[in-house]
């Protein structure tokens, strides 16, 4: 097989982009929306070593991944406090059922 | 540790011996990662989602090594795996009315909409990803870079001030999370 260079990991990590696109769009439940835009933050992290690896040959590119990975963390924590919210306040978590930001 | 020394050394320096063998695991782990998130869009039941989430964000944690970025890939497994799986089902078994196995989530309505954005999303990537002349480096980081250590120094002198905000950024998050978390909202 032929060699995997920068442009192997960029296509990669546009399409897991375009499948966790698919999956906030498709999706109705609030989790998996959430997995879904954990999916986005990878992708984007994989872009970003990638080029730190092939383009730059430092470790700035992996800092950066690394602040991805800690703003993912935060935002799962404060989403699932929201879908917890949701849930009580609705008695579900589709989303398209949440269209009030309250009474 | 061995093999996964192996693996970063393996991608940082492919020797003639070695270099055969990086295309076997780029192509394993991109197919574990692209498989199991395309599977997530169509599996109806959200358990499994979550751990068809964990397996594709395993398989990126071994795409990292391959890049060199060993400190990285472990990050990866604890914060994702460890870290924000648990508490995605967490999640889920709080925000369930009927017993967890039976759960199936509601039909979905935006399939084509969805399936359409993803492939005119990806075309447009795909295409600018191959029109562009991208730069390589002809000076990568080389096989023993101490990445940990490197990746030290810049949070502690670069990104100082990016690193202190993240520390604020953090705790505001999780007293915030706290607080909407508990029964009754912000207000109760």
């Amino acid at each position: 097989m032929m060699t995997i260079g920068l442009t192997h990991y960029l296509l990669l990590g546009g399409l897991l982009f375009s499948i966790g696109m698919a999956i906030i769009i498709i999706k109705r439940n609030g989790v998996a929306v959430l997995m879904g835009l954990e999916l986005l933050l990878n992708a984007a992290a994989l872009n970003f070593i990638a080029f730190s690896h092939y383009t730059v040959g430092d470790v700035r590119g992996q800092v950066v991944a690394i602040f991805i990975i800690m703003l993912a963390a935060a935002e799962a924590a404060v989403a699932l406090a929201i879908v917890l919210n949701i849930f009580q306040h609705f008695k579900g978590i589709e989303v398209d059922e949440v269209s009030t930001l309250r009474d | 540790m061995n093999i996964l020394n192996t693996l970063s050394i393996l991608a940082a320096a492919p020797s003639e011996a070695t270099a055969i063998w990086l295309p076997v695991f780029f192509w394993t782990f991109a197919l574990v990662s692209v498989l199991s998130s395309l599977a997530v869009l169509v599996v109806k039941d959200i358990v499994r989602c979550a751990f068809l989430i964990m397996s594709s964000l395993s398989g990126l944690a071994g795409l990292y090594l391959l890049l060199g970025a060993e400190f990285l890939a472990f990050t990866q497994i604890m914060v994702y795996v460890g870290g924000i799986l648990i508490l995605i089902l967490f999640g889920v078994m709080l925000t369930n009315r009927e017993p967890l196995l039976i759960k199936r989530m509601k039909a979905t309505g935006l399939v084509a909409p969805g399936v359409l954005a993803g492939l005119i999303l990806f075309t447009a990537i795909g295409y600018s990803v191959c029109t562009v002349d991208w730069k390589v480096t002809d000076q990568p980081l080389p096989a023993d870079a101490d990445t940990p250590a490197r990746i030290g120094n810049a949070l502690m002198s670069d990104f100082i001030l990016p690193f202190e905000m993240a520390s604020v950024l953090l705790l505001v998050a999780l007293v915030g999370a706290a607080m909407a978390a508990r029964r009754g909202g912000a207000e109760g």
